[in-house]
């Protein structure tokens, strides 16, 4: 591949294109506690979150879904980060965190690829919640 | 090769490929300078005032509405000033349901953007309206008369169409699917806002009843669009917004309004706006009018075309295998390829495109797609940009899995 001055300020550098390549924990999960299916209507991308919990700790993760490069490395530098977290963290997470955790530039309309993780993560966490304070 | 016309335009001083102009097209300095003289020599309400610049402001203001009249061949009366096609669209949608009954039926096409699919998909659910969805044609991708004639039924009694697809540029018969519903007695409704800065247009010729457009895809300002309304329903329709400008008398229970097109145009206009866009039309006529644009843009066009087919990875969307069927823009996809990401990558070398749906889900339903890059001319556009287009999609290879 040619790298040039143009292209070191890309988005797409070297870990994107891997965890876009090859992404981590990719497919469905099987019993999962949580299953929470997120869609960026501007482009129709689409992704589920697979979290299983037990005593309110993240113990295995995995997404699945259609995206473009951001949405989907994003997703899948976010499932490593979630293993051993707390439902109540990932509930109190924020973009602050999405733009730490992938280190890169995003200007506003690449941040809603990024961020269609975060609210799939939240979202299915605080409905979580919601369901065990009711029960 | 820079475009002879590129001086006019300082945003491409910085060397972008600008190729999103069915987004909106680049606004050349004389407009800009029609705008701030407005603002800093005359700045006035138009129609109000009996002092100098206010006469110097309807003045001006009124010799826009003439420029843009002779431009699309409508008389001053019909051409009604808007906050843009949108608004245009939905008006029209307000103003033609005066004419419409429950069971009516209205033909609409697959190729409508939100703004002319979205008020007749309301206007049908609240009035008893049937809604028919013409498909393009599966092999050319294209709407020709017949298959809008095929379409009609007794019920018919209007047609929703656009001159130019936003996403594939497919051409539509505007004229012919006219005539057909003239002799059906059935109201017609185009959406030109890809169409006017891109082909030569008759609003007369076309025989249409309405015709609605942007100033902003036409080289104007933002904040100004057309609706022209065929003079012989001015007397047929209630205008839809109420206010200033437009009444005759006001009595504590009736009122009256002045004829068209003030009755249709309460409220204070966009002066600057409207002023901007009869300096857009002044400037497209000094530069050799729309013909030559036209001209220009579809050698252009066919080069384009040639220059995405080279690339095997691509596919386009909808074109119909002939390029005189089409203006302006063409979509693709990239193989293996997010459209988001064709289009940062371009973006990366400085070209301007655009990935999406591009407000028209049936339409992206219809080719079994989510998204489309779509790349697209105006008349500053040059080989140049489609050379440098080329260069950035070579390195959209980087992307595929
Ligand atoms: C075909 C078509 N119709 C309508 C519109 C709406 O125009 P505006 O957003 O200027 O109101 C657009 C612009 O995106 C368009 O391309």
């Amino acid at each position: 591949m040619s790298t040039h001055d143009s292209q070191s300020l890309s988005l797409y550098q070297e870990e994107i294109m891997e965890h876009y390549r090859d992404p981590l924990h990719h497919g469905a999960l099987d019993h999962a506690t949580i299953v929470q299916t997120e869609r960026n209507s501007s482009c129709g991308d689409e992704l589920t979150f697979y979290l299983q919990i037990e005593n309110g700790v993240v113990t295995d993760v995995s997404f699945e879904g259609e995206g473009c490069a951001i949405s989907q490395a994003t997703a899948s530098m976010l499932t490593e980060d979630l293993i051993g977290k707390s439902v109540d963290t990932i509930q109190a997470m924020t973009p602050d965190d999405i733009t730490e955790l992938i280190q890169i530039p995003l200007g506003p309309t690449r941040l809603k690829c990024a961020l269609l993780s975060l609210q799939a993560v939240t979202h299915g966490t605080a409905e979580y919640t919601k369901k065990q304070k009711e029960s | 090769m820079k475009s002879s016309l590129s001086s006019d335009f300082p945003m491409l001083d910085s060397g972008l490929t600008y190729l999103d102009s069915a987004a909106s097209s680049l606004t050349p300095v004389p407009v800009i300078s029609a705008m701030d003289q407005y603002y800093s020599t005359y700045r006035s309400n138009v129609h109000r005032g009996l002092y100098t610049t206010s006469e110097t402001a309807t003045h001006r203001f009124e010799q826009a509405r003439e420029t843009v009249a002779r431009f699309i061949d409508a008389s001053p009366a019909e051409i009604i000033w808007t906050s843009g096609a949108t608004l245009s669209l939905n008006m029209a949608a307000y103003l033609a349901a005066q004419l419409l009954h429950a069971g009516d039926e209205i033909l609409i096409t697959r190729f409508e953007h939100h703004s002319n699919y979205l008020p007749w998909q309301r206007l049908a659910a609240e009035r008893g309206l049937t809604l028919t969805l013409i498909d393009p044609d599966p092999e050319t991708f294209l709407i020709n008369a017949e298959m809008v004639a095929a379409a009609i039924t007794s019920k018919t009694r209007l047609i929703a169409m656009t001159h130019v697809s936003n996403v594939t540029g497919a051409v539509l018969p505007i004229a012919e699917i006219a005539k057909l519903a003239q002799e059906r007695n059935i109201m017609t409704i185009v959406d030109a806002c890809q169409s006017v800065a891109h082909l030569p247009v008759s609003f007369r010729e076309l025989g249409v009843d309405f015709f609605a457009f942007s100033g902003h895809k036409m080289y104007g300002p933002t904040g100004v669009g057309v609706l022209a309304i065929r003079e012989g329903l001015h007397d047929q329709l209630e205008p839809w917004i109420l206010g200033g400008g437009m009444v005759d008398v006001v009595s504590s229970t009736t009122s009256t309004w002045h004829d068209a097109p003030s009755k249709f145009e309460a409220g204070t206009p966009p002066i600057a706006e409207a002023i901007g866009l009869g300096a857009a039309v002044e400037w497209i006529n000094q530069h050799g009018g729309i013909t030559k644009f036209a001209a220009h843009e579809s050698t252009l066009y066919a080069e384009l075309i040639e220059t995405l087919q080279s690339f095997p990875e691509i596919s386009l969307v909808g074109f119909s295998g002939d390029t005189r069927n089409h203006c302006g823009a063409v979509s693709f996809i990239f193989a293996g390829v997010h459209g988001h990401d064709v289009a940062a990558i371009l973006a990366e070398h400085n070209v301007a495109a655009r990935a999406g749906h591009h407000c028209c889900q049936p339409l992206m339903q219809f080719f079994h797609v989510a998204s489309t890059t779509r790349v697209s001319l105006g008349a500053y556009s040059t080989s140049a940009d489609i050379a440098q287009l080329a260069k950035a999609l070579a390195n959209v290879r980087q992307l595929q899995k």
